[in-house]
């Protein structure tokens, strides 16, 4: 197997209409977790759609990202409502065994039986996108938040789980909260107004 | 168990009512050829059913008419399903849909008549009615699909599949399924028109043509309760076939 290449993001900039949301945006992601921590309105949600490859950028490249295979945890839950939380992970990881999916369930505190996901507490939705991701197959993983509206005693055992799933993998864990950096083992802490250009209009 | 059964009952006090004031009418009036009372199209009705010509009429128009609306269904919702991938196919049937769906019927069935036979005319008649209603609103329920969905599962690399399964057909099954709903009421409608204009032999049509030529309102009215009557049963059918396939869809998928 090769060694992994870090992503790098480099010089990126994104604008929506008059809205600047990166100048010149550079960062490098090596594998283990990058926490990035930033205000809300900063571009977090953005950056994590950039490099997913849902938007383009409007200049700069992010170079390393082909050949990934990504898992996400959107800032939105994005569950099929309608189906179980067994049938919802099913859909992003086809190749796992009833077993294993059942066992992770069990884990993590979640029904495995043909409740739909509609009927589910906002916690247990936010459980569900999170296990999701972590039983896709993939390499790289970028989490929006993903412990948001989460109950404080399930917390810090989810975040021990997340933490180990996630061994050996490039994650991005966006988050507002240092504690669940810190907890996730993170390699690195980057504070995202950090890495930007800073705005010479707002510069007094 | 009580306030259930008198629920009931209430539902069909409106009913009654309106049976009764027609009833009334009826014996002010003093005549059959301007307004039958409902005891004698009962009975009318109840003599027609006896009758072969009841079965093999109503099954002529109702396998041409259910053909058209089916077959309008199977290809509004194909052509809804390119038109959703490719905007080109998208912009070059919408003036076709909008004329379709804004002609007369009276001209689309004359043009028919002109064109072909009359036999199966209630089967072309009843597919250019629900064809556009299909078209539009599938249509609409793939452009309404979720996007964060649409994302999520191109993020997850989800296959086509359960892609389809789980995240198209529960968003465009309520779409489909209200457009059925107004559909088949539709196809019912036009198509009987169809037959009354081009007399088709043995159909519903042609016996409402009688009746009319005869001044037979009792057989007027017993047909209308006849196509009434179908049309809901098609309609009943359809979504109840509709509802247990999407609940088993979710039981099947979990």
């Amino acid at each position: 197997m090769e060694g992994i290449k870090p992503v790098v993001i480099y010089n990126l900039g994104k604008r929506y209409g008059n809205k600047t949301v990166f100048r010149k945006l550079n960062l490098t992601l090596h594998t283990g977790t990058t926490a990035i921590l930033a205000p809300s309105g900063y571009g977090k949600t953005t950056l994590l759609r950039l490099l997913l490859g849902l938007e383009k950028p409007d200049q700069g490249e992010i170079r390393g990202m082909e050949g990934h295979v990504c898992s996400a945890v959107f800032q939105e839950d994005r569950l099929c409502e309608d189906f179980s939380a067994a049938a919802n992970i099913r859909l992003a990881a086809p190749k796992r065994t009833d077993e294993e999916i059942a066992r992770a369930l069990t884990e993590y505190g979640l029904p495995d039986g043909r409740i739909p996901v509609s009927a589910f507490s906002g916690g247990m939705k936010r459980r569900t996108a999170l296990l999701r991701a972590l039983l896709a197959p993939s390499d790289f993983i970028a989490l929006d938040e993903p412990f948001d509206g989460l109950d404080e005693t399930l917390k810090k055992q989810i975040i021990r789980r997340t933490k180990d799933a996630c061994l050996g993998k490039t994650m991005v864990l966006i988050t507002h909260d240092p504690w669940e950096a810190e907890l996730m083992g993170a390699s690195s802490i980057v504070r995202l107004q950090d890495c930007d250009e800073p705005d010479s209009d707002m510069v007094s | 168990m009580i306030p259930q059964a008198l629920k009931k009952v209430r539902r069909f006090l409106p009913v009654l009512f309106w049976l009764a004031v027609w009833q009334v009418m009826s014996m002010v009036l003093k005549s059959e050829i301007l307004l039958v009372s409902p005891l004698r199209v009962l009975i009318s009705l109840f003599a027609l059913v006896q009758t072969p010509v009841f079965w093999s009429s109503t099954g002529f128009s109702l396998i041409r008419i259910f053909g058209g609306f089916l077959s309008a269904a199977l290809l509004g919702s194909l052509l809804a399903a390119l038109a959703g991938r490719f905007s080109a196919l998208r912009e070059l049937l919408s003036p076709l849909m909008l004329t379709v769906r804004t002609v007369p019927v009276a001209s689309f069935i004359i043009l028919a008549l002109i064109w072909f036979s009359s036999k199966n005319l209630s089967v072309l008649i009843s597919f250019l009615m629900v064809l556009p209603i299909i078209y539009t609103s599938v249509l609409s329920g793939i452009s309404r699909r979720n996007r964060q969905l649409l994302e999520m599962a191109s993020v997850f690399r989800a296959d086509r599949l359960h892609r389809f399964l789980m995240i198209d057909l529960p968003e465009i099954f309520p779409f489909f399924r209200s457009a059925c709903k107004t559909a088949i009421g539709l196809s019912w409608k036009s198509g009987i028109a169809a037959e009354v204009i081009g007399m088709p032999r043995g159909s519903v049509g042609e016996h409402l043509q009688q009746a009319k030529v005869y001044l037979d309102t009792p057989a007027l009215f017993a047909w209308t309760v006849v196509i009434v009557c179908a049309s809901l049963i098609c309609e009943h059918l359809v979504l109840r076939i509709l509802d247990l396939g999407m609940q088993f869809l979710r039981r099947w998928k979990g």
